[in-house]
């Protein structure tokens, strides 16, 4: 768990690639991507089916652990609009015990932005104590935290490649890496994300159920 | 010489033109001719020069010369595209001469659409193709296309036999048989220990194995340097000049092992080329246009030199060249004889050669492989059988052009000599896997990609598949490449992970080129021509072979006999002798390990070497087992590599008593499941996943959406996890356990050494370790352990660097 201000406000980032908002008992997350394998199924692309589970037993074990009571998801926990009502049964289960005991703001991205669930609320973006939430980053004066990019660092040490999911954190804005299990990542050197980079930009990759902390990287 | 006129008809079509020419049949040709017309299959085992390729062909012009149907009568089949242009350009010559009426054409990746479907329409009489092309070509099945085929030649079965190309290809072969008989097959190849082999895994039952007694001399020396063989390396930059002088006179192939070697050697030839020597480079990642140009200089006699990688290994026949230089050693006495037989195309003609090693170990290397060419010592072809993964590449090209009928298939696939064994819950089990994937606990029903009909036959669910199929087809798999454009002119194809490496504005060798890169746009890199002197060399992946038993073996025999040792330069010796001053000479039937600290800035490191001289695939076997024991001492092994000769691993703390490690017993125990998390068996599942369809390949030019992707560990971590049966499990399994973990040859090795353990402790590198430091193949382990050891002190170092505390 790493400690950071922004907005002067206090979050926690996690090691499974959540924020934590302690005040507001909030976990923020973003790029969940679930059903992708059946997405890719339907392609005849049998990748294993078992992402979705994977990925929602990682996040209620992630927000039991904190203690959290509200959700901010930033988009794209669906990989298709359709993919709600591909859900099998036991991933159906974790997802409706989630709509029940937590409060559910869900940011619409751009691969869900069809998609209805009974009991919860939709947003295309969502503001709380001046920090700004929506899928896509942007430039904007205020504080935003986002997703959508994928954010991913590769590290050349000793000769090695070390390519790891990771945060961005920028002065006026913070880019969650992706939640889910089977979501690609894409270099944080990609000119996507050089709108959003200083030379204070700081990095946190994840690895191995550890979170590390990047600074001067660029 | 052999020599015998063919009594054919006086005016019989060939026996006049060869009357014509002044030439005479070989006895092996004639052989081949007769038993063909008996109706058999022939296996040919000549050496180059020989006139093999002609007598393949002999059967066919006679037949053709008769009775020509205008249909499609004799496929050709290659496992090499530029074998295929250079057996149509020697074939045509005869066919012309002899004025006969035969048609010819060539299909491989580079032919255009517009012909190679003229070619389904009115298909010439002889068909030039690749092993990938036939594939495809069955896929179309166009019933009538093979209604007239009688000969399928296949050229240099040596490098077929036992492969995965040679399960897809015996596959097709069997599919072909079933419908249009009969075919007779004959197949081609200078070296092969067992000629069994090929006719059992390419031929009908009835063949015979012609093999005649040909003996050409070879003279083969090590190159004789101006300057001293260096310490390590693996780029001759040493004998640049001696080889120069070598070329002056005499028109030469100099074949080198890796991609990296042909290019910097072309490079510093080209530096010292006052005579305006025509010099030109030949590997497989360049342009197909540049490929093409060199082969065809080569063929007319323009060039005086290529220097080329194994893409000329195989039976190129260029005429007058006088002879061949090997950069290092070939690795095996097989692949060294091959590569000799590039010269002298005449069958009495001697072979000449120069091995030039790299380093001082190869130094050694080279001389234990002149003595095994002259006793021709040829390797063994350990026997493979059917791969899962081709067959179910093959189950669905079969679909493409018709139902499946489950036992009718297992049928046919049982006759092929790769799969004589396959279970039929295995066939079930890669069906199943075909149909939705194959997964237990639940399924993609929904989503089938082949449908089942009422009489219970597959058939492909959608015409999108057979697109995919298409572009998908073969069994080698390379990494993910990127096209390499300057001044909007494809240059050829390099590796995404070399580019990886690169920052803009860094420079590097490619086809003979200096260099820079400048951008990269969607799946290609800019680049900008440049005059820099130190050029970064992209070393590619893959193309090292591992150093045979037999060569292993011998170069260790050499090391203890010193009254060999006469033989030697005196820089080699006296490194030999200074390794007998600082550490000792690894002794027979003993192991010798050697230890020593390294500090590299604030990270210390502790280096075991282990001489075993076992071959790379044991060393490899042997580093992921030891690597894992250290583990459960708490210490972190930080990675190994391997040669042929050794295995170093480098760990963050000492290991205390490590002779305790080398107990057989503990090593055999629980063998596999120490290798199931290695790089080895996920590297081995991209494969299995993507021959098995269940990946793309991923295509240069292609739109790919990087974030979209998925990564193939992850898919083998959960597939471990919920699903360790699954058929692409069993066949990353089975292709581990060929690739690595020799456990006979492990266990005759430490029968051998008997608990004889020495332990050499050094304070820094000793002489004979220093070539096998530098070694390029690595293996890491455990990549989450190494990784956390990387980044908490990349992480520490960079906080201190900026005065910057963690805050947690």
């Amino acid at each position: 768990m790493k400690l950071i201000k922004f907005n002067d406000q206090i979050l926690l980032l996690e090691k499974s690639g959540a924020i934590i908002w302690p005040e507001k008992s909030t976990a923020i997350i973003s790029d969940l991507h679930l059903e992708k394998s059946s997405f890719f199924a339907k392609n005849g692309i049998f990748i294993p089916p078992y992402d979705s589970l994977e990925t929602l037993t990682k996040l209620k074990e992630m927000l039991i652990n904190n203690k959290v009571k509200k959700l901010i998801l930033l988009g794209d926990v669906f990989h298709d609009s359709k993919a709600y009502e591909r859900l099998e049964k036991s991933s159906k289960k974790i997802f409706e015990s989630l709509i029940k005991s937590y409060e559910i703001f869900f940011i619409f991205g751009n691969h869900d932005k069809f998609i209805k669930i009974p009991n919860i609320k939709f947003f295309n973006t969502f503001s709380e104590q001046n920090i700004n939430f929506s899928h896509e980053p942007q430039i904007i004066k205020k504080s935003l935290i986002c997703g959508h990019l994928h954010p991913k660092i590769i590290l050349k040490i000793n000769g090695r490649k070390i390519s790891k999911k990771c945060f961005v954190y920028s002065k006026n804005i913070i880019i969650l890496p992706a939640y889910g299990k089977f979501t690609g990542g894409l270099d944080v050197r990609n000119k996507e994300f050089s709108k959003y980079l200083d030379s204070n930009t700081i990095f946190f990759p994840l690895h191995n159920n550890k979170i590390y902390k990047l600074t001067n990287y660029l | 010489m052999l020599k015998k006129n063919y009594k054919l008809n006086s005016d019989h079509i060939i026996t006049n033109w060869i009357k014509k020419k002044g030439w005479f049949l070989f006895q092996h040709q004639i052989d081949l001719l007769e038993k063909s017309k008996k109706g058999l299959d022939v296996v040919l085992n000549s050496p180059t020069g020989t006139g093999k390729t002609l007598a393949g062909f002999l059967p066919s012009i006679e037949d053709l010369a008769q009775n020509n149907t205008k249909k499609l009568h004799t496929l050709y089949i290659s496992p090499l595209k530029s074998l295929t242009y250079d057996i149509e350009r020697n074939l045509k010559k005869p066919i012309n001469e002899m004025n006969l009426d035969i048609s010819f054409g060539t299909r491989t990746g580079d032919t255009q659409f517009s012909v190679k479907k003229k070619q389904l329409i009115s298909p010439p009489n002889i068909l030039f193709t690749t092993i990938e092309s036939f594939v495809l070509l069955m896929a179309e099945m166009k019933k009538d296309l093979f209604e007239k085929l009688k000969f399928i030649i296949i050229d240099e079965v040596h490098s077929i036999v036992n492969t995965k190309r040679g399960e897809l290809l015996s596959l097709n072969l069997v599919r072909l048989k079933n419908k249009v008989k009969p075919i007779q097959t004959i197949t081609l190849s200078a070296t092969l220990k067992n000629p069994e082999e090929a006719g059992n895994y390419f031929c009908s039952q009835n063949y015979v194995i012609l093999k005649p007694e040909i003996n050409k001399k070879i003279s083969l020396k090590i190159l004789n340097s101006k300057n001293k063989v260096p310490w390590s390396g693996h780029m001759a930059d040493y004998a640049c000049e001696d080889i120069y002088e070598i070329i002056l006179n005499k028109s030469a192939i100099i074949f080198v092992n890796t991609r990296a070697q042909a290019e910097l050697l072309f490079q510093n030839l080209w530096k010292i080329n006052l005579n305006n020597l025509k010099i030109a480079i030949h590997h497989g990642s360049l342009e197909k246009k540049l490929r093409l140009k060199v082969e065809n200089q080569m063929s007319i006699g323009e060039l005086d030199c290529v220097v080329a990688t194994s893409s000329l290994d195989l039976g190129l026949d260029w005429g007058e060249i006088d002879l061949v230089i090997q950069i290092g050693t070939p690795k095996g006495i097989s692949r060294l004889l091959q590569r000799m037989g590039r010269c002298n195309h005449r069958i009495n003609g001697e072979i000449h050669g120069y091995l030039v090693p790299t380093n001082r170990f190869e130094f050694i290397e080279c001389n234990a492989a002149i003595g095994a060419v002259n006793d021709l010592d040829i390797e063994d072809i350990p026997e493979k059988f059917g791969s899962s993964d081709v067959l179910a590449q093959h189950i669905i090209g079969v679909s493409c052009s018709q139902d499946i009928n489950t036992s009718k298939l297992y049928a046919e696939v049982k006759k092929t000599w790769a799969y004589r064994k396959l279970k039929k819950s295995t066939f079930i089990q890669i069906l199943n896997f075909l149909v939705d994937g194959g997964y237990s606990l639940k399924n993609y029903k929904q989503f089938s990609k082949l449908k089942k009909r009422r009489n219970g036959d597959f058939f492909l669910a959608s015409s999108k598949f057979v697109n995919k199929y298409k572009l998908n087809v073969g069994t080698i798999v390379e990494s993910q490449m990127l096209k390499v454009k300057l001044n909007n002119k494809s240059l050829g194809l390099i590796e995404d992970w070399f580019i990886q490496k690169l920052s803009f504005g860094d420079t590097f060798l490619f086809g003979g080129k200096i260099l820079k890169f400048e951008s990269i746009a969607m799946d290609t890199v800019l680049v900008k021509g440049s005059k820099a002197k130190n050029p970064k060399i992209p070393s590619y992946a893959g193309g090292r072979m591992p150093l045979s038993t037999k060569l292993s073996k011998r170069v260790l025999d050499f090391l203890n006999d010193e009254k060999q040792w006469k033989a030697l330069p005196k820089n080699i010796l006296s490194w030999l002798e200074f390794q007998k001053n600082k550490s000792i000479i690894p002794p027979n039937n003993t192991l010798m390990i050697e230890y020593f600290k390294k500090k590299n800035k604030n990270i210390s490191e502790h280096f075991y070497i282990f001489y075993t001289f076992e071959g790379k695939n044991v060393n490899q076997t042997l580093g992921f087992i030891l690597s894992k024991k250290i583990e459960n001492l708490k210490i972190n092994p930080l990675g190994f590599v391997t040669n042929d000769y050794a295995l170093i691993i480098w760990t963050d703390k000492e290991v205390i008593n490590i002779k305790n490690l080398l107990n057989y017993k503990s090593i055999s125990k629980n063998m596999f499941e120490w290798l199931e998390n290695s790089s080895m068996m996920r590297r081995n599942f991209r494969k299995v996943a993507i021959i098995s369809g269940l990946l793309d390949k991923g295509f240069p030019g292609k739109k790919n959406f990087k974030q979209l992707n998925i990564n193939s560990d992850l898919i083998y971590k959960v597939l471990k996890k919920y699903e360790n049966n699954h058929i692409l499990i069993a066949a990353t399994n089975e292709e581990s356990r060929r690739d690595l973990v020799e456990i006979e040859r492990i266990e005759s090795f430490f029968k051998k050494i008997k608990n004889n353990v020495i332990l050499q402790v050094l304070d820094k590198p000793s002489p004979l370790s220093v070539p096998l430091l530098i070694e390029i193949n690595s293996e890491y382990l455990d990549k989450s352990k190494t990784e956390e050891f990387y980044l908490k002190s990349y992480e520490e170092k960079l906080l201190k660097d900026v005065g910057l505390n963690e805050i947690d």
